[in-house]
């Protein structure tokens, strides 16, 4: 372990332009090995062509692409040792379940396909579905399929690209909890691109926002939710309320406001929106619209829209943005 | 994406149609140009021929649009599982051999003493392309939503008027592509004039192989041969500009 | 309204398959004259069979159909093959692979036969095979691009992902796929050659007749039953390998609809 490269992956400097639109400007990244690194990003932001870049799908036309200490910008995708899972599965559809996960196996000339196979199909719980066509499998057992075909070659890095994105929501909790289990008990190097907040909040050891081509913040869930580094973040992350004071700008997250039970800034309750286990209540302060989240079981009463109240805050959550604060 | 000059995989088939058809029409395109041709181009024969396929082959266009139309419609509102099967039915005959079906039809028509009359050449033209007409029709028409022409009688059409600015207009790609795959065959027809309408009947393909196999005045043939050529290009070119992503076949 | 549809739907289908079931029926006729049914009979087929001069006939237009139907199989499937990528240009190469479909044949046909007079090169069943390659290619591309439309082009970056090499993710992913489209066209070509008379006509020799040429000579100079038994065997088999072409373009990736 000792002479391991500090970084599975280093994206050096990586410019992509398509027709004359910058799609990657300058962009730098560094991930662990071992690390579930999420890419979070509108779409649009340039985080699956920065996929496709570690992949070899798409070539930078400036800067390079890094593999375990190793240049690998001009190779090609076969010939890297990374593997992708793709949002519409790409599942061979003339193969069996069995042969889709042993194409790779069978190109590499494994000497022990169908144990290998079978440990890859025991780990997404498909054991019993190697023979069958893969046209009869549901969506969430497609993904399966696909995370296993790629994961049976034991790859530097898993690439995953939205893979739970046609999925309905039910089906997607479980796979997120799936797919961060395998992680852990293959210690694999994860990059996962979605543009779900909370799918990258809850996953992730590390999160990358992306926004028109550049990263906006690295760093852990914790760290993006709560010490957001711009607005474009504290915005595209949770909920921000955003507060001026004495010319500096401030972001405060719903959770963190206190209605009406101590004195503070008198506002107006203009909606309430019942959520089940919370409450919405939109407030207007000076014009400015603000969110605060309550907790049903707190107690905090009922709002009736056109109630004067007050809200108040700790300083402590008052999280400063900083820079472009106009 | 990474590709922007031409893939290798194309040289092959590119050559060989370059070598076996650029290049071949182009030889008959100078063979056109030289004196004879010109005067070839130049004759009130060639272009009374070219002016009699041309009539010839709108007429046959016509009459597959009018017989075609409803055959299209009525395939397109047939349950799901017959719409292939009757599809199948009419473009069939297109597949067998063209030798065949016109014997098919000289069997048929000379006991009424209807062959080797005009008659039987656009009825034997009509014939053999009818399919070409119903098959980008029947797909046009396929695509329009019952929902649209109900919606117009909703709004106080009658039936023919919702079929005039409704349905009309959306097939209108269906009815230029057809229109198009019916004309240009039969303006260069050749072989179902000439067996069906015999020497009463000449049309422009007869005329080119006279000049080729028995006149020899290979000038003049490839001269007309140009003229056919023309207009096939402006007419496919004046049908790909004005619907850029609809295609032929 | 549905119903005069339907009635004018099997109005036209009758006037397209009577001349053609007439046909049929009147190469079982004993009678020589096709106006009155005499009596039902075999003989003509028998001398169908039995005529020795058809039996080359027959030869030659295999020999043409065959051999252009390997050679368009393959360039019309590296033409659609080729066609997918992006590239400066495109257009005009997917009209230019098009074009002998829309042309008429006369055209073609004549536009070869001047080249080859050009060349000095004799006429003759290599000519043909040329000239049928040529018209052939273009279905056959067309038959193959519509099926690799319809497939997803994220099995192939998933072959390459997964260590596949371009040549190993054309014979392991691409190629089982499009197949089917692949033997239909090369079915289609077959019979496209087997049926073709214009462009024949004008690219072969008089001594490398084939069957549709030696019906257009026959059928000049009179009608016969023997003409009838001829065309008739020549219908069905063009019927059943354009059922089995078309057939096999339908034929699904797997068990599994999708």
């Amino acid at each position: 372990m000792t002479d391991a490269p500090r970084y599975q992956i280093e994206i050096r400097n990586v410019t992509r332009r398509i027709g004359d639109r910058i799609v990657l400007d300058d962009l730098r990244l560094f991930i662990r090995p071992g690390e579930f690194f999420s890419l979070l990003g509108p779409s649009g932001c340039g985080k699956t062509t920065l996929l496709r870049c570690i992949a070899g799908f798409d070539r930078p036309d400036a800067g390079s692409v890094w593999l375990d200490g190793e240049d690998v910008t001009t190779v090609p995708p076969h010939r890297r040792d990374v593997n992708m899972v793709f949002q519409s599965y790409a599942l061979f559809p003339h193969l069996s379940v069995f042969e889709n996960v042993a194409f790779g196996l069978r190109l590499a000339n494994a000497t022990d396909v169908s144990r290998r196979v079978a440990e890859a199909l025991d780990w997404v719980r498909l054991s019993s579905c190697g023979s069958r066509k893969t046209t009869t499998l549901s969506g969430g057992e497609q993904q399966r399929v696909a995370l296993a075909r790629a994961v049976v070659n034991r790859p530097k890095a898993l690439l995953l690209d939205e893979p739970l994105g046609a999925l309905d929501l039910v089906l997607r909790h479980g796979l997120q909890e799936e797919l961060r289990r395998l992680q852990r008990e293959l210690r694999m190097t994860f990059v996962y691109v979605t543009h779900d907040q909370d799918e990258a909040l809850s996953m992730s050891d590390r999160v990358a926002v992306m926004n028109s081509g550049a990263i906006e913040q690295i760093g852990t869930p914790s760290e993006i939710y709560h010490h957001p580094n711009s607005e474009f973040v504290a915005r595209f992350v949770g909920t921000a309320n955003k507060i001026h004071i004495d010319g500096r700008t401030f972001v405060v997250r719903p959770e963190c406001i206190r209605l009406g039970d101590r004195p503070g800034h008198s506002v107006t309750v203009t909606d309430v929106v019942f959520l089940g286990s919370r409450t919405l209540v939109i407030v207007d302060h000076q014009g400015a619209r603000l969110v605060v989240e309550t907790a049903n079981s707190s107690g905090t009463g009922f709002f009736a829209v056109g109630q004067k109240t007050t809200i108040s805050w700790d300083a402590a959550a008052m999280h400063p943005i900083p820079g472009n604060s106009t | 994406m990474i590709f922007r000059r031409v893939p290798w995989i194309l040289l092959p088939p590119v050559g060989w149609l370059l070598a076996f058809l650029v290049i071949p029409v182009g030889v008959v395109s100078a063979r056109a140009l030289t004196s004879e041709g010109v005067a070839a181009l130049t004759s009130v024969l060639t272009w009374k021929l070219v002016g009699m396929s041309v009539v010839v082959a709108m007429i046959t266009t016509i009459l597959c649009l009018v017989a075609g139309y409803p055959v299209a419609w009525c395939i397109a509102t047939l349950p799901r599982r017959w719409r292939h099967f009757v599809l199948f039915l009419v473009v069939l005959p297109f597949w067998a051999n063209l030798l065949v079906r016109t014997y098919a039809l000289m069997t048929i028509l000379r006991p009424f003493g209807l062959l080797d009359t005009w008659f039987a050449a656009v009825f034997g033209l009509w014939h053999s392309y009818l399919p070409f007409m119903v098959l980008p029709l029947y797909t046009s028409i396929e695509k329009v939503p019952v929902k649209l022409l109900e919606a117009a009688q909703d709004l106080g059409a009658t039936p023919s008027q919702a079929f005039w600015r409704v349905a009309v207009p959306l097939t209108a790609p269906g009815i230029a592509a057809g229109c198009i795959l019916v004309f240009i065959p039969v303006l260069g027809a050749f072989a179902t004039p000439e067996l069906l309408g015999g020497a009463q009947a000449i049309m422009a393909g007869s005329q080119i192989n006279l000049y080729f196999m028995s006149a020899r005045n290979p000038a003049a043939g490839a001269a007309m041969t140009l003229i056919l050529m023309v207009i096939t290009v402006v007419l496919m070119a004046a049908f790909y500009r004005s619907r850029r992503n609809e295609r032929l076949l | 309204m549905r119903s005069a549809l339907r009635i004018w739907t099997a109005f036209i289908l009758l006037l397209l398959y009577a001349p053609l079931l007439v046909m049929a029926a009147f190469s079982f006729n004993e009678s020589k004259y096709a106006t009155s049914f005499t009596g039902f009979t075999l003989d003509w087929y028998r001398r169908v069979v039995a005529d020795s001069e058809l039996v080359g006939i027959l030869w030659n237009t295999l020999t043409i159909a065959l051999g252009s139907m390997v050679l368009a199989t393959v360039l019309g499937t590296m033409a659609a093959l080729g066609l997918r990528r992006r590239f400066r240009g495109r257009r005009l190469f997917s009209g230019l692979v098009a074009t002998p479909v829309m042309v008429p044949d006369i055209v073609l046909g004549i536009s070869l036969l001047v080249f080859f007079r050009a060349l000095s090169v004799p006429i003759s069943l290599g000519t043909a095979l040329v000239a049928h390659t040529t018209f052939n290619m273009a279905y056959v591309a067309i038959v193959v691009s519509a099926r690799l439309e319809g497939m997803d082009p994220l099995l192939e970056l998933a072959a390459y992902d997964l260590g596949a090499s371009p040549w190993q993710a054309f014979w392991k992913v691409t190629f089982p796929l499009i197949a089917p489209a692949v033997f239909s066209g090369a079915l289609l070509a077959f019979t496209l050659s087997f049926d073709d008379f214009v462009i024949t006509y004008f690219t072969t020799g008089p001594g490398d007749s084939t069957l549709p040429m030696k019906i257009f000579s026959m059928v000049r100079h009179s009608i016969s039953p023997k003409i009838n038994a001829l065309s008739t065997l020549i219908l069905v088999v063009s019927v059943f390998l354009i059922a089995a072409s078309r057939r096999m373009a339908r034929l699904p990736v797997s068990e599994g609809s999708r």
